[in-house]
């Protein structure tokens, strides 16, 4: 009777860990399949990005910007319908790529060409304070709906991990998409006229 | 920036009648970008005293015969 039940307990952890592994295997390849597909299309962008001279510099490396946070978002979605959510936050990785916006825009600035003026840094400065002061209101309303919901008084338990992470990397996405966005709709304001 | 601005200014007519400058010319003579010369050519954008006297100076002119101040009528209402 002892061995028969341990027999079926050692054939149960083996379907688990069998289980694991396949689930690992299974993640990998969708992970490393999404990965590969985003950097192929964030590349693709960027080159088009630097050879687009017809548009201001800034304006370009916004579109850079807003187009990794949409593909990261899209990626997300798509592996937390797969997998579970806790997983499907590794498609923040891609994240990164906004260290390549430095790229848009050096061409010329190397051939002695202005690339940011002074209607530029004032753009630039309001979309900042934008992207900064909705992260400030998202955080206050977080704070407030949490209040509301819980009470003053409630303890309540939360993983240091989840909260910093989101903290950090929600509001990295936050104030980088606003300030995109409000430099797209600047630039997309002012741009009438366009003669030679 | 965006909505027209109080000041208006003759920049295009200027470039035309110094040889048909390009907005590109333009903007590398002042050392701004072409688009700040389309927003300024349109209206959208107020520039500061120094490239207003840059722009002044490359048409060889005072800075008033580039910009003109033309308060609208929200503007006169303040004023008053």
């Amino acid at each position: 009777m002892t061995s028969a039940h341990s027999a079926g307990l050692s054939t149960s952890l083996l379907l688990a860990s069998v289980q694991l592994e396949l689930l690992a295997i299974a993640f990998w390849t969708v992970f490393g399949c999404l990965v590969i597909c985003s950097s192929v299309v964030i590349f693709v962008y960027l080159r088009r990005m630097i050879a687009n001279r017809s548009l201001s510099v800034l304006e370009r490396q916004a579109r850079f910007r807003l187009l990794v946070c949409i593909v990261t978002l899209m990626d997300c979605i798509l592996m937390s319908g797969i997998f579970c959510w806790q997983l499907s936050l590794a498609s923040f990785c891609l994240l990164g790529f906004w260290g390549l916006t430095f790229r848009i825009g050096r061409a010329e600035q190397r051939h002695g060409k202005v690339i940011i003026d002074e209607r530029d840094r004032e753009i630039n400065r309001v979309a900042s304070t934008a992207g900064f002061a909705s992260f400030w209101v998202c955080l206050v309303a977080v704070w407030g709906v949490a209040l509301a919901f819980f009470g003053a008084n409630a303890d309540v338990k939360m993983s240091i991990g989840v909260m910093g992470f989101f903290l950090l990397v929600g509001g990295m996405v936050l104030v980088q998409t606003i300030s995109a966005l409000v430099t797209l709709t600047m630039y997309w304001r002012d741009a009438r006229g366009e003669t030679n | 920036m965006g909505k027209q601005t109080e000041v208006q200014n003759r920049i295009r007519c200027l470039r035309f009648h110094t040889d048909e400058m390009t907005q590109q010319e333009l903007a590398d003579r002042v050392r701004v970008t072409r688009q700040t010369i389309i927003a300024l050519e349109a209206g959208a954008y107020l520039p500061s005293l120094l490239l207003a006297f840059r722009i002044a100076g490359v048409f060889g002119v005072k800075v008033e015969d580039v910009f003109q101040y033309a308060p609208t009528i929200d503007a006169q209402a303040d004023e008053a």
